[in-house]
Parts: structure tokens; sequence; C-alpha cells
């Protein structure tokens, strides 16, 4: 820069929003939620509110890994399996992401040491004054400052890739972790090991960010989800010369997912910190609600493929967990069966099926709807198609819907058929024999399971009218006239329907 | 960093400390006093009925170490003229537990449930535990000798 | 670094005295400003707030710490 610059061109940084927020709770079709619910936008700003909603859970965790390590080896009867996998994996993929994204990263234990460390402290935010002459403890970013290594994440490793691959492994040997207490113990404890070992080294959120297999799909279905967080006014922030929401300020942390919040588009890797609802000088970020399938836009393959896996798990799963296949289940089961042919059978099935199979006709049905758009008639609109990357990425986007609710059908046997097991463990969570509640004693108790069939036909056909309806939505914006956007999207609606009718078969014969 | 902002800190870690060494503590503590509170006064023997060993073993097979534990047949010694309370849990597959020469009746041995039988004092001698349920291919080598000393 | 690589200021749409970053992403100048809290704005217009996957360069810049970084390859225009 051509100009000297001093100390005094510069005002002090405000404390308080100087700029009135605006008053409006409806606008568009966005509803400001922390304008509707006061107490609520008083509770999110408060620094300890964070750790309130996180401490809870590090105590179940603690328990739970206790439970795992030295209660039952008897799934069922161990607190372990019974709370992560039928009923913190039924709220968290029926409830929590369709309605409030990823509010589960808000209260997750797995980054709460390696934070503390990062930060060194649990509640308050560390900020300075960069243009102080001496520096302080820590590395600076923006204006807070953090402890550790705070090495940047790899350039080639900036995407999913590593929760693709890590799910995905981690899917084929569910038979194991699902319902053996040690083997889940094994697997959660080493993602709280990877997690503190990762803040020590990374900035901030890298391991949410690019490792945890859980935040994978939590980002891609947080796209389809009701809740976000984005600014009130970008006009705000366009003009704001803090940028507390990326650099931090004395009453937050910049965003710890490496995220620019006042820009933010999409839902995919906001983990409802709030941070930024805490630190903005304007008091202009909030948390709206929106329709579903809000973000209709994926940036890149390894989403893309994100979907693909999903999708194939879902229909994976209900083969092997609710078919009437018991091979399937033996080969899955290799820790008792030693099926190892059977094993590798399964396991190569699983991953030709995500990440080839699957992918490959969605490849050949995306061409084939291009190819269909191209021939339009004389006198038409002649604008060549869309670069094939672009449409088979909109056109991915409405497995997001699908692959959402196919997870949902999938789950909702799971709590009705085990759900009497979260009330016995209730009680004894160990297996050792405790009554606390008096529920330990209850009988296994499926819960209307004949209702089954009709609970999950609607959420198939609503995931299936969702995907038609973003997928018709993404090709009008690409091809622009009806006709060509039609046939463009014609081979993959049918690819869609295909996969209903498929998992429809499964459920209802 | 103002008085508040301190006393809010020093409370969260105080908490996260008090969580670590708590949730442990308090789990084993209640433990030991349940059972005790049970047993009133009787010698508590714990049985852990495995179907793939085919044994009743009094090695505690827990979560983390019952997939590798190979658990070996061992006479079970018990004092005698003691009341005895009998827990027992099965780590794979339904069991049933019964002492034929002391006219105890076969019981249900539930996986991850434990089932509790009180027995009066005993002379000495050495009587044969047996399990009534067919819990594998083991199941008729299942028994387990107690040893009233 | 500070070798001018613009000698045409109007042709490259900049402002004389003022410091701009290249996005390789969005091909324009940014323009980057001190500001108050002491970091770096840098305000591309093709920033969709994901740093955390962004390949655009200027990330890097968005937390201030600027002069922590290397200069631009040779030949990429509004390099300082």
């Amino acid at each position: 820069m051509n100009e000297t610059i001093t100390k005094s061109d510069f005002p002090p940084t405000p404390s308080v929003a100087c700029i009135p927020p605006p008053a409006t709770v409806v606008k568009g079709s966005r509803v400001d939620l922390l304008r509707l619910f006061r107490p609520v936008e008083w509770l999110v700003r408060r620094r300890w509110f964070q750790f309130a909603v996180v401490f809870p859970n590090l105590v179940l965790f603690s328990l739970f890994l206790m439970a795992g390590v030295f209660g039952t080896p008897v799934g069922n009867r161990n607190v372990i399996i019974v709370f992560v996998w039928i009923l913190w994996w039924f709220l968290l993929i029926s409830l929590l992401v369709p309605f409030a994204s990823r509010v589960w990263c808000m209260a997750c234990p797995f980054p709460f040491f390696g934070e503390w460390i990062q930060r060194r402290a649990l509640v308050r935010a560390r900020s300075f004054d960069p243009r102080a002459k001496k520096d302080g403890p820590g590395v600076a970013i923006g204006r807070n400052r953090y402890f550790g290594k705070n090495l940047r994440w790899p350039k080639s490793l900036t995407n999913i890739w590593i929760q693709n691959i890590g799910f995905l492994a981690l899917c084929t040997f569910s038979a194991l972790f699902l319902t053996r207490p040690i083997v889940t113990v094994a697997v959660l404890g080493s993602l709280f090991l990877i997690a503190t070992v990762l803040h020590m080294i990374y900035r901030q959120r890298a391991f949410c960010s690019y490792v945890c297999p859980v935040s994978g799909f939590l980002s891609l279905f947080s796209m389809a989800s009701t809740l976000e967080v984005r600014p009130r006014d970008t006009g705000v922030c366009a003009t704001c010369k803090e940028k507390a929401c990326l650099a931090g300020s004395e009453k937050g942390w910049g965003c710890p997912w490496l995220l620019y919040p006042s820009k933010l588009e999409r839902n995919n890797y906001c983990g409802l910190c709030m941070e930024c609802v805490k630190t903005c000088t304007h008091d202009n970020m909030t948390v709206k609600l929106r329709p579903f399938c809000s973000d209709t836009t994926l940036k890149g393959y390894d989403e893309a493929w994100k979907a693909f896996i999903m999708l194939a798990l879902a229909g994976a799963y209900s083969i092997l967990y609710q078919g009437p296949w018991g091979s399937f289940k033996d080969w899955a089961n290799i820790a008792e069966k030693g099926n190892w042919p059977g094993f590798l059978a399964y396991a190569g099935a699983l991953w030709s099926l995500s990440l080839l199979l699957i992918p490959g006709i969605y490849a050949l049905a995306v061409q084939l709807g291009r190819a269909l758009a191209r021939h339009r008639p004389a006198g038409s609109d002649q604008t060549p198609a869309p670069a094939f990357k672009e449409v088979f990425l909109a056109f991915v986007y409405p497995l997001v819907p699908l692959g959402l609710l196919a997870w949902v059908t999938f789950s909702l046997p799971l709590l009705l058929v085990n759900g009497s097991y979260i009330l016995m463990v209730l009680s004894d969570p160990f297996g050792w024999g405790w009554n606390l509640f008096g529920t330990a004693k209850i009988p296994w108790t499926p819960l209307v399971p004949q209702w089954g069939p009709y609970l999950q036909v609607p959420l198939l056909l609503t995931g299936l009218y969702y995907a038609l309806k973003t997928g018709r939505a993404q090709a009008q914006r690409l091809f622009g006239d009806r006709s060509s956007a039609l046939k463009a999207f014609a081979p993959v609606a049918a690819v869609l329907t295909s996969c209903v009718v498929f998992f429809l078969w499964l459920y209802v014969g | 960093m103002n008085k508040r902002e301190r006393i809010l800190e020093r409370a969260a870690v105080l908490l996260t400390l008090a969580t670590l060494i708590g949730v442990p503590v308090t789990v084993f503590s209640y433990q030991r006093h349940r059972v005790a509170r049970e047993a009133a006064g009787a010698q508590v023997i714990e049985l852990y009925a495995t179907g793939q060993a085919g044994v009743w073993t009094q090695e505690s097979l827990r979560a983390w170490d019952s997939f590798f534990r190979h658990p070996e047949k061992r006479a079970i010694r018990i004092k005698a003229g003691v009341p005895v309370l009998f827990r027992l849990t099965s780590v794979d597959v339904h069991h049933s537990f019964s002492i034929p020469q002391l006219r105890v009746p076969p019981q249900d041995v539930t996986p991850g449930r434990w089932t509790e039988i009180r027995l009066e004092p005993q002379e000495p001698g050495s009587y044969t535990v047996l399990c009534y349920t067919v819990c594998g291919a083991k199941h008729a080598f299942m028994d387990a000798e107690l040893q009233f000393f | 670094m500070n070798k001018p690589a613009v000698v045409d200021f109007q042709k490259a749409q900049l402002t004389r005295n003022q410091d701009y970053l290249w996005c390789p992403i969005c091909k324009i100048h940014v323009p980057c400003r001190r500001i108050p809290s002491g970091g770096w704005e840098v305000d591309c217009p093709g920033c969709r707030g994901e740093c955390m996957r962004c390949g655009c360069y200027l990330k890097r810049f968005c937390f201030g710490g600027r002069d922590q970084f290397p200069p631009f390859e040779p030949g990429q225009e509004g390099s300082k």
C-alpha cells in the first residue's frame, strides 16, 4: 500500500451493536427465530451456552464409555449400544437433521477436550488487539488467540473424501460395533482421541470439518434442513469493518468451522455453535426457519459421492438388518461366523455399489438426459447445454432429500422394534442388575411393528416427491426452456423412481 | 477477563473435572453399595455363564474382555455355615441354573440380566450345578462343582 | 514484492493507493483493506462463505495476516 497507516486511523472497535437490528421476524420464506423467541436469543448469546449444551453430553459420553468397557457384553442390555445406535441415531436422522440441521454438532462432546486445549478456555473468548506492539501467547488468527500448532489443513484434503471413505469403512464393519459394546467404545473412543490430537495440531475444528464420519453425512443432509444460521441483513455485513464473525472479537471466537458466516450460502459445514451470533458486533447473525430443501447446490464430486454412499448404505442396511436373508447377515457378521469369503463378497458389493455402480448408473442417466436435451427443434434456443459436471452435481442433489427420507424409513423400525430396550437400560445402564427407575425388568415389547409399512411408505413417497421437485427445479435452472429441462431430467427421474420402488419392495413386498 | 468471566470459567473447569472423576467413582460406589445391601450379610458368589465355553465361571466377563477370555471349569469354593447369595448372569445365550442336590429348581439366567438366588447356610460338602436350558454344543458339559468348606 | 506489476491502472480496473489481491477463481482484482480490528478485509464477490473448502487464495487473508504469506507467483496481475 502506498499510504502510511497510523494507529489513529483506526477507530476503537465498537463493543456494542451500533446499528439497530431490523425488527422483521418474517422475511420472505424465512422466519427469524431469535427475534421470535427472545429467551432463546438471550440464551444463545451467553458465553456459557455452548458449555451448558455440551456438558450433559460429556457426562453421558463418559458413562457410555464406562458401560462399554465394564458393563455387560450383551448389546441390548448395555446403554452404549441402545442409547447410541437406537435412540441417538433415530433422533439424529429423523428429527435433528431434518428440522435442526447440524445442531448435534453444537452438543457433540468429541471436540470438547481438543477445543479446550486449543482455546485454553471453556467459556470465555480470548481476543486481543492486533495493533498492540507486544505479541501475546499462542497464535493469532483474526482477533483471537489459539494454542497448539494451528497448522492449516492440507489443501488437497479440503474436502470430505476422508469422511466418505471413513464412513464407508466403518459401515462395512457395522455388524460388529452395532452389537458389541467394546467395539463401539473402540470406535467412539478413537474418534474422541483423534479429535483431541487434531485440535492440537490443526486450526480450529479441522477434525469436525474434514475427518469426523458423522459430520460427513450431517453436512449432506443438513442441506435439506429447515433451520439455518445466516445474517439478518447482508447489507450490514457488506459495510461491516470488523468482520467479527470471521476474525472474532472480545465477545466471541471467529467461526471455528472455518467459514465466513456473513457470506454463507449453505448449511453444509455450519455446526450451529452460535459463535457468530455472539461475536457479531452488529447483532446481525441469527437462526432462521426456512423451507425444506432450501440449499440446492452441491459443490464437488466429494459431496456427490457422499449422496451415493448414503443411498447405497440405506439400501444395504435395510437388506442386512431388516431383511429375511440370513446368509447376508452371516457374511457381515465376520467376528462370529468367520466367513471371510462371504465377508469380502459383502464388503466388495457394498463398496462397489456405493462408489461405482450407483454413481455409474447416475452418470449414464445424466449423460442421456443431456443428450436428449440437446435435440431441440429448429428455431428454439440453441444455447449449448451446460457442462457435464454442472448437470451431474445439480442432478445428484435430489438424492439429498431422497437419501434422508430413506434413512428415516430405515431407522423407524429400529425404534419401533427395539425401543423398549431404551427403558430397560435407562434403569440398568451397565447390565449389572440395577433398577434405578423401575423399568429394568420390562420385557422386550415391539411398539406397533405392524404399523411400520404404513409409516414407511409415506416417508419414501415424500422423499421421492422432494427429489423429483428439486430435480425438476435444477433442470429448469440449467436448461432454461421447459421441454429441454424435462428431457434432461427424465432419465434421472426414472433412476430416482426406481430407487424408491426398490425400497418399497424391500419394506412392503 | 473480568470477575464474572473468571468465576464462570472456573466453574466450568471444576464441573468438567468433577465429571471425569465423579462419574466412575459414583458408578462403582453405587454398585458396591447395592450388592452389599442386597447381600444383607450373605456371601456373594457371582457366576458368569458362557455357552461358548460351556462353563459357569467366577471370572468376571465384562464387555472389554468377554470375547477373548477363555474361562476354564474350576470348582467354586464357598464357606459353609454362611448364607449365600448367588448372582448369575449370562454373557451370550439363555441358561438355566439348578443345584438338584440342594433342591434348587432351575432358574432362568438371561443374557444381560442378573438372577439372584439365596441359599441357606450349608454343611461342608460338594454339590453340582447343572444347566437346564440347551445353550449350545457344550450344554451337556456345562456343570460346576460347588465346594462348601 | 514492491515491484509495480501494473502500469495501466484504468485498464486493470484498479484504483491508485488501493491494495488488491488477485482472485484466481473469479479472475478479478479484489480490494484489500486494513480494517479497524487489525485484520485485512478481503471481500471477494465470488466468496460463498466456505473457507474450509475454498480453493481461492484469498481465504488466507480473510483473517488478516496478509504479511505472513509469500507474494504471488510471477505473472499474476495485482500481485505486490
